[in-house]
């Protein structure tokens, strides 16, 4: 479960983030939507302790990375926008830094990733330099990675662009899973006609701070606008906070 | 356009300008000097007392004419994006590039000519006349332009433009030059290419699969094969051996031998900040002081075997054995000490 509590963040010197609060439960997907420079990204790296707030608090199952970084760290799993690769390693040794980092059950953790492997079609490319895939590839390798760790928060920024569309329904497919298993994940996208089917609740941003929060009925009504698609709440809810 | 690539020109020869300063530094200079001093000497006694067979000399102007014959590159300052940003400017381009390599030819020739110009007493001893000397230099720069042109033509297929060819080859001149200051100091932006160099795999198994060290893991493969830290040890190893075959005065070669330990030591700190690339790594749950010992771990790793190496083969070579203590105590004092001191500054 993750928990965000009246957030104040940013760069150095660039405030972003205005009281933020949010939450996500277990084994439920929370859709984070925002116009570019809303403020997602800088939420997630908050999230996952590449930034560290000005206030507020930040809990996964109730520890904060205050507490003990590492046993914090272990909890998330992050897909990021851009796929980061070593340069000097093969995408079998990705897979297994990444078991070594998380310490692992090697055996079991290989399992898993065997079978990730085969769904995306990379089994036969293991010992290729991932750096040279195509951006879609690429994507797949950060996925099996994010996957192999059996995170209790997976945090997935913009998963869908460069991914083919039988990769896009893996996935898909793939978060359904892990949700059933109960992991809380939250998704930063902008295509909000797929996060209207797969998230249970939205959490909108606009100029750093939560626009609205709920699921797409609670919106509707609050919005009092009853066949609404997500877009058009979107677009609404944008315009008004700008005007 | 052409002020564009002037200005590339220029900022890029006042950087190099910039490192030649830490070059040319006054302790360099003095051991340039001394070195050039030393090399007309043996130039000299070499002229009076020639070799008899000759073939030494054959050899040595074989491998000067080869070198002066093959040097030089196309100096196009052509960037990355300007296969995007420039490409309706192809005709341009290329005009520019066949000035570029009129320039190679202008210049390289020339640096022929003078640097076969230093060998001519040589080809005199050998009783070549001067007119063949002449005609010698004649067909050098001759095969010389063929040469560039040929390249030239590589330039284009089908009258088409090859960006990508031509681009990489301006990286990898750039690169080279910029790796040349990265020898004395640290240089900005240098791009290390990553090689698989896969028949040194049996070295991996070196570092066990745990999680404590899984910085390990990744400093070993950086080492292995990111850019030229493998080739690095290696030419300083050979280096070092050769100082100790040839150099008959065994305090000499010990201090050659620990001083190539040094710059080996010194340019592999640059180890450390290999995977900064990647902001993944501060995601770990991993405590940040395993990245350092890690780190150090694999770099004492190294250089020990490379001492191990060298000290067994001091055992053969020095005549007095006092000297292989003194190399394995040096050694001992630069991986133990200094290495704690300058990694302990680079961490912070």
């Amino acid at each position: 479960m993750l928990e965000v509590k009246k957030l104040s963040g940013g760069y150095a010197n660039i405030p972003v983030l205005k009281d933020v609060s949010f939450q996500v439960a277990d084994g439920e997907l929370v859709g984070l939507i925002g116009l570019n420079g809303a403020g997602k990204s800088t939420t997630i790296k908050e999230i996952i302790g590449l930034l560290t707030p000005y206030q507020g608090q930040i809990l996964i199952d109730g520890q904060t990375i205050q507490d003990r970084a590492e046993a914090y760290r272990k909890k998330i799993g992050f897909i990021p926008e851009t796929p980061s690769l070593y340069e000097e390693l093969t995408l079998k040794e990705h897979l297994e830094v990444v078991a070594l980092a998380y310490d692992l059950d090697w055996d079991a953790a290989f399992e898993r990733a065997d079978k990730l492997l085969k769904l995306f079609r990379l089994e036969e490319k293991l010992d290729w330099f991932p750096v040279h895939f195509s951006k879609g590839m690429k994507q797949k390798v950060m996925i099996i990675c994010a996957f192999m760790v059996q995170p209790s928060l997976l945090i997935v920024d913009e998963p869908f662009l460069g991914l083919d569309p039988v990769a896009i329904q893996d996935l898909i497919d793939l978060i359904e899973e892990e949700k059933k298993r109960g992991t809380s994940i939250l998704m930063s996208t902008h295509v909000l006609d797929s996060a209207e089917k797969m998230c249970d609740r939205f959490v909108i941003l606009h100029q750093g701070q939560v626009l609205a929060d709920g699921h797409l009925d609670q919106l509707r009504q609050s919005f009092g606008q009853a066949d609404a698609s997500l877009n058009d709440i979107y677009l609404t809810l944008t315009q008004k906070g700008v005007g | 356009m052409k002020r564009i690539f002037h200005e590339r020109r220029k900022v890029f020869l006042n950087r190099c300008l910039k490192y030649s300063r830490y070059v040319l530094n006054d302790h360099f200079v003095l051991v340039l000097l001394v070195f050039l001093g030393f090399l007309s000497l043996q130039y000299r006694q070499l002229l009076e007392n020639f070799p008899q067979p000759a073939w030494p000399v054959y050899l040595l102007l074989l491998a000067v004419t080869s070198l002066l014959f093959f040097a030089g590159s196309t100096a196009t300052y052509l960037e990355e994006p300007d296969q995007h940003f420039l490409l309706t400017k192809e005709r341009e381009v290329l005009f520019l590039v066949q000035q570029a390599i009129r320039w190679q030819f202008i210049f390289w020739g020339l640096v022929q000519i003078l640097g076969q110009l230093l060998f001519l007493p040589l080809y005199l001893k050998l009783g070549l006349p001067a007119w063949a000397f002449g005609l010698y230099l004649f067909t050098l720069t001759a095969g010389k332009y063929a040469l560039i042109q040929a390249k030239w033509s590589s330039y284009t297929k089908d009258g088409i433009f090859q960006w990508n060819l031509a681009i990489d080859q301006e990286r990898k001149r750039q690169q080279s030059i910029l790796q040349f200051f990265a020898l004395f100091t640290r240089v900005k932006g240098i791009t290390s290419s990553v090689r698989r160099r896969s028949y040194l795999d049996g070295f991996l198994k070196l570092v066990a699969k745990s999680s404590e060290k899984t910085w390990d893991y990744l400093y070993l493969r950086a080492f292995l094969r990111s850019g030229d830290f493998w080739g690095l040890t290696i030419r300083l190893f050979v280096l070092s051996l050769v100082a100790m075959l040839t150099i008959d005065l065994p305090w000499l070669a010990t201090g050659l031998v620990l001083l190539f330990n040094y710059l080996l030591l010194f340019q592999l700190l640059a180890l450390y900040g290999v995977y900064d690339y990647q902001y993944l790594n501060h995601l770990y749950p991993i405590k940040k002081t395993r990245r350092t010992k890690g780190f150090l771990r694999v770099l004492r790793g190294i250089l020990y075997s490379v001492l191990g190496l060298q000290s067994i083969l001091a055992i053969f070579l020095l005549e007095e054995k006092m000297y292989l203590g003194i190399l394995i105590l040096g050694g001992f004092l630069l991986n133990q000490f200094y290495l704690a001191i300058k990694a302990k500054k680079l961490i912070d």
